[in-house]
């Protein structure tokens, strides 16, 4: 009958609940600086991580790794079902095809490029075009923050939003198929071509299929209004994932189809012809609680990713640095030629091409190379580290210096 | 992907969890069963059954959760508890906790020191443990549903909310007494006072600056998260200077809770109406999380071995016969010449308990105190006892035909 348990002395829970506070402090506060700055609310997160892990060594990194494949699990889920809410399907398809192009050039472009330059350094092809994969995708949350900062709501910046909720996932997506044909030593471009475009549709198909099966329901709940249907859609989420999982799909992908559907219902089942009478769209309030969630998880898993940071890896920082400068010419060629005799202005073009910010699609899945024993992938942390890092400081440069020659940029509501 | 595949179980357990909440909740909904029977219930074929998860990989996460829990469900009762609803009609409800509690308490540790031979000061741990809650997720609805009076709805919400607060400062009181060694009682009592004392002047320093500062960020997007930051830092902060951090943070649900008051106290103008709406509703959505996967974890650690199920089952009938005799005497005094009396049977069988017997009973797992598992296989079984009085209950009066015409 005797449980045998190991006291957890009461300072240590005070400490961390200390922590927890202080991290839920700086996520807000960061948001109020960013709205002020343009700096992104994560830097201030990555730099408390650094704190509490390489300086104070509070928490140690191999013992914090052992919990990387369940955190990055979760947030790569969380942060997917997310995007896909706050999609609108309407915007999607008003600016689809430029966006396509625009995060396909540049996706490709930045992979390609940061590959070359990390295969002359003296990695190995597959390992160059991981850490390619890996810093490809643009940053949603960072990018919202600045366009929100420079006050344009125009086709641009409506470009960059959608070009980043495609690239972001799009990046994620890859890395995962990458580490597998890495676990699984097959590196054949059939292979994970194949692996790719199979996962994908499976994803999507699923997802889109559970997702349409889920909105009426949705709609019921909501109509009798009962509580917590929110945390019904997020168990949802959760199974659909581990299920397209276990049929070889991509949970990631699943898990975005499904919240674009949940969220743009009434347009998903008008475009079906489907008359109904009730409403299938998602309650305000679980879009809010939806974004808490993630906000939330998302604060916690940047102090993590920064206690994960060797301090000591000044190889890494350098790499990292080379390579965000190279991300920041390859969106100079790769806008270029997206956006090649289209109806955008050189000043549109200059806006879209500034918008360089990398973060949490490529911190989740920096540390899944070390996790899984992937021979080389060391310094990738420190590198996607000092990517995130150079980018967001590159991006707010350009936005300031837009602001000072006042490219249209508008000031900020409440400024 | 087959590199998941550790991480595919553990989020198919936790969407099973979750989704077993949601649907516990609208089956308590139609037909009055309590959820926490089922989430026990899955917990104890997840864990001792078919041991899908195992005891100890859970135990040492379970104090860090049991003191998060506490947090948000002292926060919320205390945002709960309107002053001026008190200090109007709540004389009786406050009677009623109070000789609820009380009588409970005295019973079930003359019960437990004097039948089981346990330690005096333990045996007021545990009587503070299940001597006296109301869950409100259970009575609520349940209230709301049998179309009561309002008077006999505001006197069993008031009586919900206040007794946890009441529970828990009388089982952090023992605790403390337990951990000062009881080498000399006054000094122990001192080492208590201040310990109170502190927490109740920096709760209350620290609820009138965040107060004023949730005032000043109220329309930011992201408030409720600040909210939240705040409330851990009152908790951590106040223990850190050696305060009681469950007082500050009832303290800091109160002023929240009755800003309007407060801010008329102080002669200041501040409305944070929309924020505070929010935050409640935010907080009822955590809150139902963390409950949920509380009581799965409940069951899941609860062991299902011949003796403790005997032992469980045999004592926890005994505590559930003292607390319905409690809660009788309390029910016919605190009612005593009032329309109330009316009432009085479906006060009497409002009973069940909830999250805070199961967190304190946890808590005090993770604070290594001797008998800890027993209180944990006792406090289990009351709660299911008392959840089925309540429903049972419930079904009978609303069956009655009087009852059935006032619900009509």
């Amino acid at each position: 009958m005797r449980i045998v348990v190991n006291p957890v002395p009461a300072e240590y829970l005070t400490l961390f609940i200390l922590g927890a506070g202080i991290i839920l402090m700086i996520g807000f506060l960061g948001r109020a600086i960013a709205r002020k700055t343009s700096i992104p609310h994560i830097i201030w997160l990555m730099l408390f991580g650094i704190v509490l892990g390489p300086i104070l060594g509070v928490f140690s990194r191999q013992s914090l790794l052992s919990f990387a494949p369940f955190i990055t699990g979760l947030v790569i889920m969380l942060v997917l079902f997310n995007a896909g809410l706050n999609l609108s399907l309407t915007k999607l398809l008003r600016s689809m095809s430029k966006a396509v192009t625009l995060s396909l050039v540049n996706f490709v472009v930045v992979v390609l490029l940061v590959a070359l330059v990390m295969y002359f350094i003296g990695f190995s092809i597959i390992l160059s075009i991981l850490l390619g994969s890996i810093v490809a995708g643009v940053s949603s949350s960072a990018i919202t923050s600045i366009t929100q900062k420079i006050n344009r709501k125009d086709k641009d910046t409506e470009l960059v939003e959608v070009e980043s909720t495609i690239s972001e996932p799009l990046g994620i997506i890859l890395v995962l198929v990458l580490i597998g044909a890495i676990l699984l030593h097959n590196y054949s471009l059939e292979f994970i071509s194949t692996a790719l475009i199979s996962e994908f549709s499976i994803g999507i198909l699923l997802g889109g299929l559970v997702g349409v099966l889920w909105v009426p329901l949705m709609g019921f709940f909501q109509r009798k209004r009962y509580e917590y249907s929110y945390v019904a859609s997020l168990a949802l989420v959760f199974l659909l994932y581990v299920g397209v999982q276990a049929v070889n799909g991509s949970g990631p992908a699943s898990a975005l189809v499904f919240g674009i559907v949940i969220a743009n219902g009434e347009g998903v089942f008008r475009s079906l012809h489907y008359r109904h009478e009730t409403s299938f769209t998602l309650s305000p309030e679980s879009k809010d609680f939806n974004n808490l969630v993630t906000f939330i998880t998302a604060s916690f898993f940047f102090v993590y990713f920064g206690t994960l940071i060797s301090l000591t890896d000044y190889a890494g920082f350098i790499i990292g640095i080379m390579i965000a400068i190279v991300i920041f010419l390859s969106r100079q060629i790769g806008t270029r030629m997206a956006l090649y005799k289209s109806a955008y202005s050189t000043q549109d073009k200059m806006i879209v091409s500034s918008m360089v910010s990398r973060g949490i699609g490529a911190a989740v899945v920096a540390a899944l190379p070390i996790v899984y024993g992937i021979e080389g992938s060391g310094a990738f942390l420190d590198i996607v580290f000092a990517v995130i890092f150079v980018t967001i400081f590159i991006n707010s440069t350009m936005v300031l210096s837009f602001r000072s020659k006042n490219l249209q940029v508008k000031p900020a509501a409440g400024e | 992907m087959r590199m998941f595949t550790g991480i595919n179980y553990t989020f198919f357990v936790v969407a099973l969890i979750i989704l077993l909440g949601f649907l516990g909740d609208q089956l308590f909904k139609k037909v009055k069963i309590p959820s926490f029977i089922f989430l026990i219930l899955a917990g104890v074929l997840l864990g001792p059954v078919f041991n899908v998860i195992s005891q100890g990989s859970l135990i040492p996460f379970l104090g860090i959760f049991a003191e998060l829990t506490l947090v948000m469900v002292l926060f919320h009762g205390g945002m709960d508890l309107k002053l001026t609803t008190i200090l109007k009609e709540g004389w009786r409800a406050f009677l009623q906790v109070f000789l609820y509690i009380g009588i409970s308490i005295a019973l079930v540790t003359t019960l437990v020191h004097f039948f089981l031979g346990w330690d005096l000061l333990l045996a007021l741990i545990f009587g503070s443990i299940v001597g006296g809650e109301t869950t409100v997720v259970v009575v609520f609805p349940l209230v709301r549903s049998m179309k009561l009076r309002n008077g006999t709805i505001t006197f069993l919400s008031l009586e919900a909310a206040l007794n946890s607060v009441v529970l828990v400062i009388l089982f952090i009181t023992f605790v403390g007494l337990y951990q000062s060694g009881s080498i000399n009682l006054s000094s122990a009592v001192d080492s208590l006072v201040s310990n109170f004392s502190i927490g109740i002047i920096v709760g209350l320093v620290l609820s009138l600056i965040w107060l004023y500062t949730l005032n000043s960020v109220k329309k930011s997007e992201y408030a409720y998260v600040l909210t939240l930051g705040l409330l851990f830092l009152t908790f951590s902060l106040t223990n850190l200077v050696g305060g009681s951090g469950f007082l500050a943070v009832i303290i800091f649900g109160l002023v929240i809770g009755n800003h309007k008051f407060v801010s008329a106290m102080l002669k200041r103008k501040i409305s944070i109406r929309p924020l505070e709406k929010q935050i409640f509703t935010l907080q009822g959505e955590l809150s139902f999380l963390l409950r949920t996967f509380f009581f799965v974890f409940l069951g899941l650690i609860l062991s299902l071995s011949y003796r403790t199920a005997f032992f469980g089952a045999t004592v926890g009938l005994a505590i559930v016969v003292i607390l319905m005799f409690s809660r009788y005497i309390a029910s016919s005094v605190s009612t005593f010449r009032s329309d109330l009396a009316r009432d009085r049977n479906l006060i009497l069988i409002a009973c069940a308990q909830g999250t805070t017997p199961a967190t304190l009973a946890i808590l005090a797992l993770s604070y290594g105190l001797p008998l800890a598992s027993s209180f944990l296989a006792l406090v289990t079984y009351v709660i299911i006892f008392t959840n089925i009085i309540t429903t049972v209950g419930a079904f009978s009066i609303a069956r009655r035909p009087s009852n059935a015409v006032a619900a009509r």
